[in-house]
């Protein structure tokens, strides 16, 4: 039997179009020469990553930039493989690794970089180190994605053999910290053919997936491929309406009365089954960065127990807790970008999952670098490492919230506790009191 | 095909000598180019479509590191890899032209058959060039490459009763321009007719 379109074929073969292509060898061979490049160039900056610093940088592509990732059509990043997808079908739940987001962005001018620090742990504490494979970032609206980070892409967990054949992954203390500066590909640039735009205006949830290796006690490699989230508010400026500082309804913290803090602290103005209680020594087997420091204007470490007070379990998701240094009840020092409402720290961190059942507590670690904090003319805040803490007596508070998994579906909690006082000498260890 | 041999640089093997990988890319260029673009232009409908999916086939196959293949057996991959990148585009196409609205983005994209319809000649080509993209591509297989209907839903990563109903429609559109095709009862695991020579 023959049908009509049994020469069709050939048809094709002979139309003017056909007889007047040829092959662009030159290009192709370039565009094979460079995916072969790639492919290797893939593996061997991986492992540069992974062996070369506890703070792994995502590798970002400039704008305009030709990618190759390993996957992708043509050109194409293949994380633009994940656009239009529901963000169910692309999350990472594989694996024993937990993901926190310390300091997301919350609110960014479109076109704009997204920062955050992604921390990777194993909440069962059976791995101590790990290394990290790569880290997707997606950017979704109404539930599917619509942007992605620039640069390669991540391969999926069980592609990590093909993909990183022959290289070779330092392990690092956990938890492993990823800074993540991400420029993001918006999903129309490749399939629609727009103009490269990055995110435009608009409300955003930040999901951003993890692939780390980690070696248990036994040294076997246990793989793990975790997500996370965080919302994101992308304006024009950058600046969403009603959270910019205006020095008197919403200001920022730097400089400010000391009394929000103690206001949390106090069990009758915040009856939050939550304490928190300052721990003079490191916990045994913390051989991080002790409590004692160097001189101001370097990294300090303390710790405290978290306890639930209630009669009722607290789970949720906070963020990290974040330490303030206080003189003469003045708020001088704390983390950039931490913002007040009333008496409610607006912590930017979210991310760590807190499971605490009535009566029990939880030794949390807390660093803060010693030295001022400062307001810009615009008010912007921020620490300043040039200007050190002058020596001299200092209050350490710390602050924690936790919020409900879901929300609405329970209560959110915050609460403060002064750490203990420090005494800052100039160029020599500070002294704890 | 030419064997190609001015091209090759010959490496040693076990089994003897054979092309190295980028001189068969040089054969298959050569005396190729027009087989591999109409297979792609069938497909796509589109004939910058199909001079996209020809380089990237290529480039798909070739950036692998293939030693010890003939041009005749590269050509099965980037035959392969064409319909690959075209049905893996359409599908990554359609995925976001389903959600985009949401997005409240520009919606000025319309697909490239209609164009090529409009107005030419209905020869089996413009006709094709009617069909929806995956009503295409099931047709081209079935019809122009006379593979089976387990083996069209195997290359097109589709189930069988998907195929069919591609292939039903398709086919009764394509009737209307062509004239009668072969009966939708034939057997689905025969050719349409005898297989065609390469």
């Amino acid at each position: 039997m023959t049908t009509p379109l049994h020469g069709a074929l050939d048809d094709a073969e002979n139309t003017p179009e056909a007889r007047g292509y040829q092959v662009p060898l030159d290009r192709v061979r370039q565009r094979v020469r460079r995916r072969r490049a790639a492919r290797r160039g893939g593996v061997a900056g991986a492992a540069v990553l992974g062996v070369s610093a506890l703070v792994v940088v995502l590798p970002l592509a400039g704008r305009g930039e030709l990618v190759t990732p390993p996957v992708g059509e043509g050109d194409w990043p293949g994380q633009v493989e994940r656009c239009g997808q529901p963000i169910e079908d692309v999350l990472g739940d594989e694996g024993p690794a937990e993901l926190a987001l310390e300091d997301p962005d919350r609110s960014i001018a479109a076109g704009a970089a997204w920062t955050t620090l992604a921390l990777a742990y194993d909440p069962a504490e059976q791995a101590t180190t790990g290394w990290v494979y790569g880290t997707d970032v997606s950017f979704v609206q109404d539930g599917v994605v619509i942007a992605v980070q620039s640069g390669e892409q991540v391969p999926a967990l069980a592609d990590v053999d093909e993909y990183f054949a022959g290289a070779d992954f330092a392990p690092e203390p956990l938890p492993l910290v990823t800074a993540l500066d991400v420029d993001t590909i918006a999903c129309d640039e490749y399939l629609d053919g727009a103009e490269p735009h990055g995110l435009l205006p608009g409300e955003y949830e930040v999901f951003v997936t993890q692939t780390v290796g980690m070696a248990g006690a036994d040294g076997e490699e246990i793989r793990s491929r975790t997500s996370i989230s965080a919302p994101l508010t992308v304006t024009a400026d950058g600046v969403v309406p009603g959270d910019e500082p205006t020095g008197i309804e919403a200001p920022g913290l730097c400089g400010r009365s000391a009394e929000f803090l103690e206001e949390m602290a106090d069990p009758e103005l915040n009856p939050a089954p939550l304490k928190l209680t300052p721990l003079l020594e490191a916990p045994p087997g913390d051989s991080g960065l002790a409590p004692s420091v160097p001189a101001a204007g370097s990294d300090y470490r303390f710790y405290f127990t978290l306890e639930n007070t209630g009669t009722e379990p607290i789970q949720g998701i906070g963020g990290l807790p974040h330490a303030y240094v206080v003189r003469d009840g003045l708020v001088v020092g704390m983390p950039a970008d931490v913002r007040v409402s009333g008496s409610t720290v607006a912590e930017p961190a979210v991310g760590v999952s807190y499971d605490l059942e009535p009566g029990e507590k939880e030794v949390h670690g807390v660093h803060i670098q010693l030295i001022h904090c400062s307001v810009s003319e615009n008010g912007v805040e921020s620490a300043d490492e040039d200007l050190p803490l002058e020596a001299g007596r200092y209050d350490l508070w710390v602050s924690l919230s936790i919020n409900p998994e879901l929300a609405g579906s329970g209560p959110a909690y915050s609460a403060a506790g002064v750490a203990h006082g420090l005494t800052v000498v100039a160029s020599a260890t500070p002294t704890r009191e | 095909m030419a064997d190609g041999t001015e091209d090759a640089v010959v490496e040693r093997t076990a089994g003897g000598r054979v092309p190295a990988a980028i001189d068969v890319l040089a054969v298959l260029a050569r005396n190729r180019s027009r087989a591999l673009f109409g297979y792609a232009y069938l497909l796509s409908g589109d004939a910058s479509a199909a001079e996209d999916l020809v380089q990237e086939a290529l480039v798909r196959t070739f950036a692998r590191t293939r030693t010890g293949f003939t041009p005749d057996d590269v050509e099965r991959y980037v035959r392969s890899a064409i319909l690959s990148v075209y049905v893996d585009g359409y599908r990554r196409r359609q995925r976001w032209a389903a959600v985009r609205h949401l997005l409240h983005l520009r919606t000025d994209e319309h697909a490239p058959d209609a164009a090529v319809a409009a107005g030419a000649a209905l020869d089996v080509r413009a006709a094709l060039a009617t069909l929806a993209p995956q009503e295409r591509v099931a047709a081209v297989l079935r019809y122009v490459e006379d593979l089976t209907v387990p083996e069209v839903a195997h290359r097109m990563g589709l189930a069988e009763g998907t195929v069919k109903r591609y292939l039903s429609t398709g086919t009764k559109r394509l009737e209307e321009l062509l004239g009668p095709l072969p009966d939708l009862d034939l057997d689905d695991t025969a050719p349409v007719t005898n297989r065609r020579g390469s």
